[in-house]
């Protein structure tokens, strides 16, 4: 029993951790009535995979009408799922578990790394509670929850190709990322930095190693190629940028400062990371940790940028700076038993514990009650948009609620947070902006009719979003409110403006 | 030497299926044979020599103009072949370089559409063989066919023409050879500074964005395929340890990517050519280099396979619905019946050069003016198009004696997004009328009295 113990208790502990992870993750999954706002562009693609089989690359709804090219495996896995369960179930559940996989992903690493069981699964721990990450994937049907373990789990094929069976399980994490998210990118960056490190630090670059990078930059270039072919040729290089509004980049980039970033990393963690960087940057050598310095540098290198969004970019960061953690703490712990102190060693893990639950889990918490889901009165307002509203009318709303007016509404939106490929889209945002703050109805009707948008949802969101209480210009005969509840009213717009 | 034949074969092969490609497809689509873009349309109505030779075949059958295309590029693609062999480049390195050529768009769309160009490159080409063939007087006849260049071609002919000739002095260095060199360099001013010949010929440019406008993939119908690139990079960088033997290729590549940068795109095709070279470069790396893993070889060559097949296949699928198109066509064809001599019609610069050659009308706006004529007459033409002021948009109308007004769905589509404001919005009054309407073509008769 001692024996079986000693061999496998890494395991038990793992398998008690991603539990643990999964069992946090699942309540407040399942507690929470509704998903984020983004979720709903997910939902809407299974329902319509299980539908009609493909993806809606041409979107009724969006825009009051677009086409959008994107990567469809994520919806695909759950479009799967779906057959066999409901959806919602499906949205509270298939993510959670693939996010939660993240913690033996990290544990791996760590263990190829630190060789050591204990910092490895204390690695896994803390990995499941990344601030940034518990943030943006509890309750959200994102790609991420799929690309985040993938893109480690690459990372750790690429330390174990001396095993013929990772070489295989790399080309295929490959290929599913490069149909997953164009954000993949990250994984074919962070290679080419690992090279450019090993070449400076005159490290030799196994063959094999050298072979697999060419084979994902080349098959990744042509899986891009491939999916947005078509709006490559309508958008041309701008496209790759997004075509995100500039008020909404000004807002991402100013709405984070240093201390926020650092607590979405985890304080520690950073402090630990940056320390590994410096020690193995310039005083040692090791190809592992400079794959995950690599990753480091091509997420601050794409915010740079401006070809990823701060909040994934800490994500990436986020757990980048924990799997360096991985090597710190094996190195304090070394250090630690060489001290007088030893006999403290349990008091210090406690301590370390504590320290990680408040600079970490805690955080994790607060940041994701923090994050934005529709209320229950807006999916309440929306399904009655659905029964009671003709189709093929536009709603305006904000661009967070735009996939909730498609997805359950099914209606068309005025604007949601798929940007690409619309034409004026600043313009657009700015008057989206406009409708909701003027005074005049001249110029709300005007803006309404140009858009061809016939009602307008105004939540508390619309509220908090443009710091009003109300629409000013709702006094004359030309909206009608049509729908109310304590957090939503739906008007409909009777008038048009008539051109001399 | 069986090994060259048969690559040769497969060679001549792909190089005909890829420049027959789009014409096959356009063919087959509208069941005509009418050349296509801006290009085609500014030379078949050239005045000079190579506008009566492209319009001859095409009023003779169009089946003649395309087998000169085709037969055209066939040629340069042996004699690129040849030149690259006689450079000492191995067969299969000067066979891959040759077939990425020929598969890329960039050079593909030289030889889908009649030009001047065209004939220039093949002439540069037969030039280069024959000096590269390394007797006396074959050389020489070659020379005196650079010298001709200057006369019959634009500024990037007559560089490259320099080039090559600058290359064979330095490599033979006899004296009298200078004499040669000497002799592009009057040839080239008496042509440009004495007679007067623009620098550049063909129709006028729209500036686009550099990526928009060199790769294929971001929305140019000619252009360098994304993985081709790619391959050029992997045969820079290798070739950088040996760069003394590439000093002539790397010049000439900065030269030609500054001038398609700040000057023209119709360097593109001899940057496209130099680039080649990298790309071959770098394919054969992929080819001969010793893999740890095969089925990982065969995937990536799968996969830059199929990157490289998918460019040729899209330029193809881009060329047989480029303009004009049948409903076009049909609706210049009425045009053509119905109005009268003389008169003017208004569209987008898109449609002026199909419209003077096939409708036989005067174009508001065309890609053969000036460019200074061009870009006064873009500024008047985006004024009625946006004008918000109808008085206003009548007025310019008038002024500028528009008889006609063609209008098609992407301009409908893309140009006015406000139905009440703009060129659309003034069509309501009861100056217009419109006269023809199929297929998404409308053609408006504007009443100016």
């Amino acid at each position: 029993m001692n024996v079986w113990w000693k061999k496998h208790w890494p395991k038990l502990v793992l398998g008690l951790i991603f539990a643990l992870t999964l069992g946090i993750r699942l309540y407040f999954s399942f507690t929470s009535q509704t998903f984020t706002y983004e979720s709903y562009f997910t939902l809407r693609q299974v329902e319509v995979i299980r539908e009609t089989g493909l993806p809606a690359f041409d979107d009724h709804f969006s825009y009051g009408g677009r086409f959008l090219p994107f990567p469809p495996f994520f919806y695909y896995l759950l479009a799967f799922f779906h057959l066999i369960m409901p959806l919602k179930l499906v949205g509270q559940l298939i993510p959670q578990i693939l996010i939660s996989l993240l913690g033996p992903v990290a544990y791996l690493i760590a263990k190829k790394v630190t060789n050591r069981p204990g910092v490895s699964l204390f690695t896994a721990f803390i990995s499941g509670f990344v601030p940034a990450v518990f943030k943006e994937t509890v309750n959200s049907l994102s790609p991420y929850t799929l690309i985040i373990p993938l893109v480690f789990f690459a990372l750790y094929c690429l330390m174990r190709l001396e095993n013929k069976r990772y070489i295989y399980y790399y080309i295929v994490s490959v290929i599913i990322l490069s149909f997953t998210h164009p954000v993949s990118f990250l994984l074919i960056l962070g290679l080419v930095f690992y090279l450019i490190i090993t070449r400076i630090e005159e490290k030799k670059l196994d063959r094999q190693e050298g072979e697999l990078i060419a084979f994902s930059f080349f098959f990744f270039l042509w899986a891009q190629i491939i999916l947005y072919k078509k709006a490559l040729l309508m958008g041309g290089i701008n496209f790759i940028w997004g075509n995100v509004p500039s008020g909404i980049m000004s807002y991402y980039f100013s709405k984070i400062t240093f201390i926020e970033a650092l607590v979405a990393i985890g304080i520690i963690p950073f402090i630990a990371g940056i320390f590994i960087i410096y020690k193995y940057l310039f005083k040692q050598k090791n190809k592992e940790v400079y794959l995950s310095i690599s990753f480091a540098l091509g997420a601050i290198v794409l915010l740079w940028l401006g070809l990823m969004e701060p909040r994934v970019a800490l994500m990436f960061l986020g757990v980048v700076f924990v799997l360096l953690f991985s090597e710190a703490g094996r190195l304090f712990w070394e250090y630690f038993l060489n001290t007088k102190f030893v006999p403290f060693r349990y008091l210090l893990l406690a301590v370390v514990l504590l320290l990680f639950i408040f600079n970490s889990i805690y955080p994790s918490i607060e940041l994701m009650k923090e994050k934005e889901k529709p209320l229950p009165e807006e999916t309440e307002a929306a399904l009655w948009m659905k029964g009671n509203l003709p189709s093929g009318v536009t709603v305006l709303s904000t661009v967070e609620e735009g996939h909730l007016i498609a997805a359950v509404g099914e209606k068309r939106n005025f604007m949601d947070a798929n940007f690409i490929l619309i034409d004026n889209i600043d313009k657009r945002f700015q008057d989206l902006e406009r409708i909701f703050k003027t005074s005049y109805e001249i110029e709300a009707l005007d803006l309404l009719n140009n858009y061809g948008a016939s009602y307008i949802f105004f939540s508390s969101q619309a509220q908090k979003q443009y710091d009003i209480t109300k629409l000013n210009y709702l006094g004359s005969n030309c909206f009608s409110k049509v729908y109310t509840n304590e957090k939503v009213k739906i008007y409909k717009v009777l008038c048009g403006v008539e051109r001399k | 030497m069986r090994k060259e034949k048969i690559m040769v074969f497969i060679l001549g092969i792909v190089s005909i299926i890829s420049l027959a490609l789009g014409p096959l497809l356009r063919l087959l689509k509208d069941g005509n044979l009418l050349p296509a873009g801006k290009e085609s349309f500014y030379w078949l109505q050239d005045e000079g020599i190579y506008g009566r030779l492209f319009s001859g075949l095409d009023a003779i059958n169009p089946w003649a103009l395309y087998g000169l295309m085709i037969s055209a590029g066939l040629v340069s693609v042996f004699l690129v072949y040849s030149i690259l062999r006689k450079l000492k480049f191995e067969v299969e390195e000067a066979a891959l370089i040759t077939g990425l050529s020929a598969l890329s768009p960039f050079f593909t769309s030289f030889f889908n559409h009649p030009s001047a160009q065209m004939l220039m490159i093949l002439w540069i080409m037969l030039s280069a063989w024959l000096i590269l063939s390394w007797k006396k007087y074959l050389s020489y006849l070659g020379l005196a066919l650079l010298l001709a260049v200057p006369l019959m071609g634009d500024i990037f002919n007559a560089i490259m023409a320099f080039a090559i000739a600058l290359i064979y002095c330095s490599h033979t260095r006899e004296k009298k050879i200078f004499l040669w060199l000497g002799g592009l360099i009057c040839a080239t001013a008496f042509s440009f500074f004495y007679l007067g010949k623009p620098l550049l010929t063909g129709p006028v440019e729209i500036p686009v964005n550099f990526w928009q406008g060199f790769v294929s993939e971001f929305g140019t119908t000619g252009g360098m395929g994304a993985f081709i690139l790619v391959l050029s990079c992997i045969g820079f960088v290798l070739t950088w340890k040996k760069a003394k033997n590439y000093l002539a290729v790397y010049g000439l590549l900065l030269f030609f990517l500054l001038a398609f940068i700040f000057f023209s795109g119709q360097s593109l095709i001899y940057l496209g050519l130099m680039l080649m070279v990298f790309a071959g470069r770098g394919a054969m790396f992929l080819l001969k280099r010793e893999w740890q893993m095969i089925s990982l070889r065969n995937l990536i060559w799968l996969v830059v396979g199929l990157g490289i097949l998918f460019t040729t296949l899209n330029y193809a699928v881009s060329f047989s619905v480029s303009s004009p198109d049948n409903s076009l066509i049909k609706a210049l064809s009425w045009l053509h019946d119905e109005s009268r001599a003389g008169e003017v019609v208004f569209s987008n610069y898109d449609n002026g050069l199909p419209i003077e050659f096939l409708a036989g009308r005067q174009a508001f706006i065309h890609q053969g003016m000036g460019k200074n004529s061009f870009e006064s007459q873009r500024e008047m033409m985006e004024k009625i198009f946006y004008s918000s002021e109808p008085q206003e948009t009548l007025r310019l109308l008038k002024w500028n004696k528009i008889d006609y007004l063609l209008l098609d769905g992407q301009m409908r589509e893309k140009l006015w997004k406000n139905k009440e404001t703009g060129l659309l919005f003034v069509l309501a009054n009861k100056q217009f009328e419109r006269v023809y309407t199929k297929e998404g073509i409308e053609i408006w008769y504007f009443e100016k009295s």
